[in-house]
């Protein structure tokens, strides 16, 4: 059993320099040159640190991207009485080998920016694998917190940990605690500030190497001597070349003059598997940490997580629950978030076109068409998106922060796997059925980089629901009875394409990364509202302001297209690039005014059927457009301009988004060009069966 | 104790990473770290999973595709050897 409170100790003032940088102290509005604790929270995915993180820094917070990668920085302050600190949310990573692009960001910080006191995060319930980390972290200069989390879920699972015992085995301060009912997070802050000031020697036990392999990493140190330069550790570096650590090794090979890389090549090849007794020891110092600590296992013990487990992750009940789970999310998304946006709508779409059209009488056309068309009707049409993507992300917030969200990735996983995905995908993608553009952001729940990658690019093929909208419409009107038929068929190619484009990928383009062989379900919690709600305020913000700029820019190079040089779609430019592609809409059946109808779509969906309206004449005949269309168009060009309206690019927003979160120009146009192509062969091929149908 | 590993491994004498745990007395989840670790630094290879001749074992109702067969590499023989 552990004590949980302590009596808060006073507040002391540094002895030493503390070592926040300027940019960060200008961003929290903190004077330049002052003193601020800069704190490192490392931990594994889902033991707590991200509500560690937001109990101690509220909405003092940062949100952005490590320079160069597409890993979430968080960056916050916490300020209370005496010194400032600020708390730097590295992500989550089983261990520090540089395998992956979170391990690198969590290494290179901490070797490289030197936190003045790194707070390990771990899971009271797990922790054995946590304190593998921390083997990798004690080998590197900051000193080191353990936050020992959750230890109310480890008791209930009659595992208890004797901190005190943990904290004279591994040489460094342990904090128990319970985050998500706020305990322990203030002797958390007291000691991290006591080590942050004092001046106290830091000396953590180390796993240590079998004395052969002492020798060779003493011989190594000498011929690297002097060639090392800061801020990286001559020890550090001689472990991690004997590790075969290949980013350290080519740094070494940088560093060193040929004649002494020559002898440091030399001792790595006569020693190629030290490695295995160097990470082999460190699973030893584990299991010798944890004997001194004392924990104990309650055996034969049947916890609340294993009998949930066994039916959230059965093969057959646990695809049920998810099922379930899903479904009362999207009932939740539709019938709470649907009236919500349609009033949104009503209010930042509809009624300021309206008042702007009115203020704007005497202006130019093409003024109150740019601002109500292209500024409007595409940056306010994408905020109304609010009240959907806030529900989405706290339903999300809840499966994470309880533990369900693991447990949904895993029953889903082998399914995903057959396209090159991971488990969480799921969600994401089933999403899109509702619009891809939170499809594409609510990728970011996925861990493994090349998986959160192919999600993205594999999410404008859900149809959305306004294509599924312009598919519903056109379909009743050609195909009559038959529609439902059509459309259903529609659909499953559509998620075909989907699986298939998503084996290319995976096995072609984004091959080699290896596949989870674990999977870690933590210990199931209750949720913290407070992490709930600033992650679905991080969410949304990402999102506002991504309508506000690149969405904005984006409707309006599209408006701009649709209407110059006359004001006329019809004369358009793009009008004018629809002609031209229409040689190749013949061969699906399509003649230039489907063609522009589908150019159209690029600016939303629905505006495929209201182009086809202005194009076809639908007003002028006196025909409604669906009774106009049989007459003009035969139903296997319908159908060819279907499966293409399925298959194609899709709209201005989700392709703004699928750049934003691939941050990737390159990734954004492949996955353009990878939709062009199938969408024109799949209309293509639905145009000649539809003729072999007899549709012609 | 990843050569203690390698060596079960490779006798053929631990029937999954439960098994493995047991042995090495870790828990299941270090010691599926362990796996992945051996298999990153290429002294494991993963065969490929349940492929066709996994339809006539009887057992395969029970795994359902997610079972995964590990092999040492040429490179995990020899430290298994190596003294």
């Amino acid at each position: 059993m552990v004590e949980l409170k302590a009596p808060a100790r006073p507040r002391k003032a540094a002895s030493r320099p503390l070592t926040c940088c300027d940019t960060t102290l200008r961003q929290f509005g903190l004077p330049e040159g002052g003193n601020a604790v800069t704190v490192a929270l490392v931990g594994q995915p889902n033991v707590g640190k991200s509500t560690v993180f937001n109990l101690l820094t509220g909405l003092h917070q940062h949100v952005g991207n490590w320079p160069g990668k597409t890993i979430e920085q968080k960056v916050g302050l916490c300020q209370e009485e005496g010194v400032p600190l600020v708390l730097v949310d590295l992500p989550g990573t089983y261990s520090l080998t540089a395998g992956s692009e979170e391990e690198r960001v969590t290494r290179d910080f901490i070797i490289q920016q030197q936190p003045d006191v790194v707070v390990l995060v771990a899971d009271a319930s797990n922790l054995e694998r946590n304190l593998y980390l921390l083997s990798e972290l004690v080998l590197l200069p900051p000193p080191i917190v353990l936050a020992l989390n959750m230890v109310d879920v480890a008791e209930q699972n009659g595992i208890a940990v004797d901190a005190e015992a943990l904290s004279r085995a591994l040489g460094l301060s342990v904090v128990a605690m319970v985050a998500a009912k706020n305990v322990g997070v203030r002797d958390l802050l007291d000691v991290v500030e006591q080590i942050a000031c004092d001046q106290e020697v830091y000396s953590p036990a180390r796993p240590e190497l079998r004395p052969d392999h002492r020798q060779v990493l003493d011989t190594l140190l000498q011929v690297i001597e002097g060639h090392v330069p800061p801020p990286y550790q001559p020890y550090w570096v001689g472990v991690k070349l004997l590790e075969g650590d290949r980013e350290v090794t080519e740094l070494a090979r940088g560093w060193l003059p040929a004649e002494r890389w020559e002898k440091v090549h030399n001792i790595l090849f006569r020693h190629e598997d030290a490695i295995l007794d160097i990470a082999g020891g460190r699973y030893e110092w584990v299991a010798a940490v944890l004997e001194g600590a004392q924990i104990q296992h309650g055996l034969g013990q049947v916890t609340l997580t294993e009998r949930l487990d066994r039916w959230t992750t059965h093969p057959i009940w646990g695809l049920g629950i998810l099922g379930a789970a899903a479904a009362l999310m999207f009932f939740l998304v539709y019938a709470v978030g649907a009236p919500l946006q349609g009033l949104m709508e009503d209010y930042l779409v509809t009624a300021p076109a309206a008042w702007v059209t009115e203020a704007l009488q005497g202006a130019p056309g093409w003024v109150v068409s740019l601002l109500t068309d292209g500024i409007i009707g595409g940056a306010g049409t994408m905020l109304t998106f609010i009240p959907i993507l806030a529900i989405f992300f706290a339903a999300l917030g809840f499966f994470e922060d309880t533990g369900y969200m693991a447990r949904a990735a895993f029953v889903m996983d082998r399914f995903m796997h057959l396209i090159g995905l991971h488990g969480r995908s799921f969600l994401p993608l089933f999403l899109g059925f509702g619009c891809n553009v939170p499809a594409v952001m609510g990728a970011r729940i996925v861990d493994a980089p090349r998986a959160r990658l192919l999600s993205i690019l594999l999410a404008p093929l859900v149809p959305c629901t306004a294509r599924l909208g312009v598919l519903a419409t056109l379909a009743a009107a050609f195909f009559g009875p038959q529609a439902f038929v059509v459309t259903l068929t529609l659909i499953v190619v559509n998620l075909v394409v989907l699986a298939l484009l998503g084996v290319l990928l995976h096995r072609v383009v984004l091959r080699g990364e290896q596949v989870a062989f674990i999977m870690e379900l933590p210990l199931y919690h209750r949720p913290n509202l407070q992490s709930i709600g600033l992650f679905v305020w991080h969410h949304l913000k990402a999102f506002i302001v991504r309508a506000a700029t690149i969405i904005v820019g984006a409707s309006l190079v599209v408006w701009a297209l649709s209407n110059l040089p006359t004001g006329d779609i019809g004369t358009s430019y793009l009008a004018a690039f629809g002609r031209a592609l229409e040689p190749v809409g013949r061969l699906a059946g399509l003649n230039w005014e489907l063609m522009v109808a589908l150019l159209a779509s690029f600016v939303a969906k629905e505006n495929s059927l209201a182009v086809m309206g202005v194009l076809f004449g639908a007003g002028q005949s006196g025909l409604g457009l669906t009774d106009l269309l049989p007459t003009l168009i035969t139903p296997a060009s319908a159908l060819g301009f279907l499966a293409m309206q399925m298959l194609f690019i899709p709209c201005v927003a989700t392709v703004a988004a699928i750049k934003k979160e691939t941050g990737s120009w390159a990734w954004t146009l492949l996955d353009l060009g990878l939709l062009l192509v199938v969408s024109f062969a799949g209309g293509i091929i639905a145009y000649q069966v539809g003729l072999l149908l007899g549709w012609g | 104790m990843l050569r203690e590993a390698l060596t079960l491994i490779g006798a053929g004498q631990v029937t999954g990473v439960d098994d493995l745990a047991t042995r090495l007395g870790l828990s299941s989840s270090l010691a599926g770290q362990l796996v992945d670790d051996l298999v990153r630094l290429g002294y494991l290879q993963g065969a490929s999973t349940c492929t066709s001749t996994c339809r006539s074992c009887p057992l395969s109702d029970g795994c359902a595709g997610m079972s995964q067969v590990f092999a040492l590499t040429e490179r995990g023989r020899r430290a298994v050897t190596s003294p």
